[in-house]
């Protein structure tokens, strides 16, 4: 069984690495809001955010095709979104270019450039920072960071369960699948093949269903009474909250700069 | 009065939602330090006898740990002094690492800090993980690393009746032989379900015969396996050492 490493970056060892999950998810979650707020006309604050990530990527010494490949992930909804802006927000009305196609007049709104242009980079900005906190941050830590942040314990559970079966399921799967391709499932009479394909989703079910219950039973065999309870984490040190605190300054500087008027484009 | 025994089940009757009688009047008495072995046909009512040792399928009428009855007040007692080993590896391991993992059943009995870092570690020695494995995910582990993680899970509890579920299942024979070295010097009291007869020679020195419910023989390992008419009466054989030996 393969097993791809969701987290497989975050072990390696650099400062950033080294710094307190909870420092680190609430550092990623104030820049993503910022760049949400940040006026769409403005430039240089999206390349000093952007320069900002930069830094800490290469302060991380993360190797850069991996972090990318992840990022690239985000582009088919990114980039539908980028693609179509333009046409389709008329704003004002102002338009910047139009193209006459036999007889139709494709026409490209200035408001709609200027949604396009913020979708690209915030989403930039914003999937950036979360793939540097997951690939600086083992999945353990993160799930601990977000539970002394007060994040809802329900919804971390769920998160937790699911990191830990999702492979688990994706095993028994392909299981199901294999053993039904190994009778010929593939060469049956359509209504076969679906009914096995139902067949195969259904017994799935039964069993996450089943491995639940085993699961929540073998929990209760060593005392969980409802709480998670979770280990205590080490103490921020003084150095670790200077960093936060600088970086925070310069986040909130830029942001506040991009608000004030003749701040340039 | 002598100490109490570590298991007493006296009549014990349940019956699953479904209404397949699991098990039919049984009685068995577990001494502290013994090792047993539990055998019988598949659905012979092994696992869910186990499941009754620490109240996992409700309240259990007429069974006791260590003299304590197996009733809500004194659940959290009897789950700590009950390590219930399950079946599934994957299904015992659930946290996101090893180390968390080992943590949990400590970590619900109120253990925090160095004290419960160090039942961690004695755990995971005793079944012998190397402490680098510590930070792995389960899903990453072999599937005799998840079954020794798995008993180390509940040793951390400090448990006190240890209640194997098919624990040499799906190893391999290193891995069953060390599994066997591991439970012969573990010093507890072991209840094993199993279908390992050989297994069962080696560790226990009594076995239990289960079939449909009931309590069909107990008494020594090798007298039991050896009586041919009784073992193929309930699906099972004499195992392969103690033909050939005879």
């Amino acid at each position: 069984m393969e097993h791809s490493f969701l987290d497989e970056l975050a072990r390696r060892s650099s400062p950033v690495h080294r710094l307190e999950a909870r420092l680190k998810a609430a550092g990623a979650l104030v820049l993503i809001l910022a760049a949400v707020l940040l006026p769409p006309e403005r430039t240089w604050p999206f390349a000093a955010y952007l320069a900002l990530l930069a830094g800490l990527l290469l302060l991380a010494r993360l190797p850069l095709l991996p972090v990318l490949k992840r990022l690239a992930g985000l582009a088919p909804f990114v980039l539908t979104a980028a693609v179509l802006l333009p046409f389709s927000r008329p704003g004002d009305g102002t338009v910047s270019a139009s193209l006459a196609l036999g007889g139709w007049e494709l026409r490209v709104y200035k408001a709609g450039l200027l949604a396009s242009k913020a979708v690209l980079l915030k989403s930039l900005i914003a999937g950036a920072s979360a793939v540097l906190l997951v690939c600086t941050t083992p999945f353990s830590g993160l799930l601990a960071a977000l539970q002394r942040m007060r994040f809802p314990r329900l919804l971390l559970a769920i998160i937790a369960f699911l990191y830990r079966y999702l492979f688990l399921l994706q095993g028994e799967f392909l299981r199901l699948v294999r053993a039904a391709r190994s009778r010929n499932w593939e060469a049956g009479p359509p209504r076969v093949r679906l009914a096995a394909a139902g067949g195969i989703v259904g017994s799935l079910f039964l069993r996450t269903y089943a491995r639940g219950e085993r699961v929540y039973t073998a929990m209760l065999a060593r005392g969980y009474d409802g709480r998670f309870r979770t280990l205590a984490e080490p103490a921020v040190t003084r150095a670790a909250a200077w960093a936060l605190g600088i970086f925070l300054l310069l986040v909130l500087g830029v942001l506040a700069a991009a608000f004030l008027p003749g701040a340039g484009p | 009065m002598s100490a109490p025994a570590a298991v007493e089940i006296r009549g014990l009757s349940y019956a699953y939602h479904d209404g397949t009688q699991a098990l039919r009047e049984v009685s068995l008495t577990v001494q502290p330090g013994e090792s047993v072995g539990l055998i019988g046909p598949n659905g012979a009512g092994k696992s869910t006898l186990l499941l009754h040792l620490n109240g996992c399928l409700g309240q259990a009428e007429g069974v006791r740990i260590l003299g304590l009855p197996v009733s809500r007040p004194h659940l959290r007692e009897v789950r700590r002094k009950v390590g219930l080993v399950f079946q599934d590896p994957e299904d015992q391991l659930f946290s996101p690492t090893v180390f968390e993992d080992v943590a949990f059943g400590p970590l619900n009995l109120g253990f925090t800090g160095e004290e419960l870092v160090r039942r961690v570690r004695r755990a995971l020695a005793a079944v012998e993980i190397p402490p680098e494995l510590e930070g792995r995910l389960a899903h990453h582990l072999s599937y005799g690393e998840k079954r020794r993680i798995a008993i180390a899970t509940v040793l951390a509890m400090d448990a006190e009746v240890l209640a194997l579920d098919e624990p040499t299942g799906n190893l391999d024979p290193a891995g069953r032989r060390g599994l066997i070295g591991l439970l012969c010097s573990l010093p507890i009291t072991k209840l094993i379900a199993t279908h390992d007869l050989e297994m069962a020679l080696e560790v226990c020195r009594r076995v239990v015969l289960l079939d449909r419910g009931r309590v069909m023989a107990d008494g020594p390992v090798r007298q039991i396996l050896a009586d041919e008419a009784l073992m193929r009466r309930h699906r099972l054989e004499v195992p392969l050492s103690l033909r050939l030996g005879r």
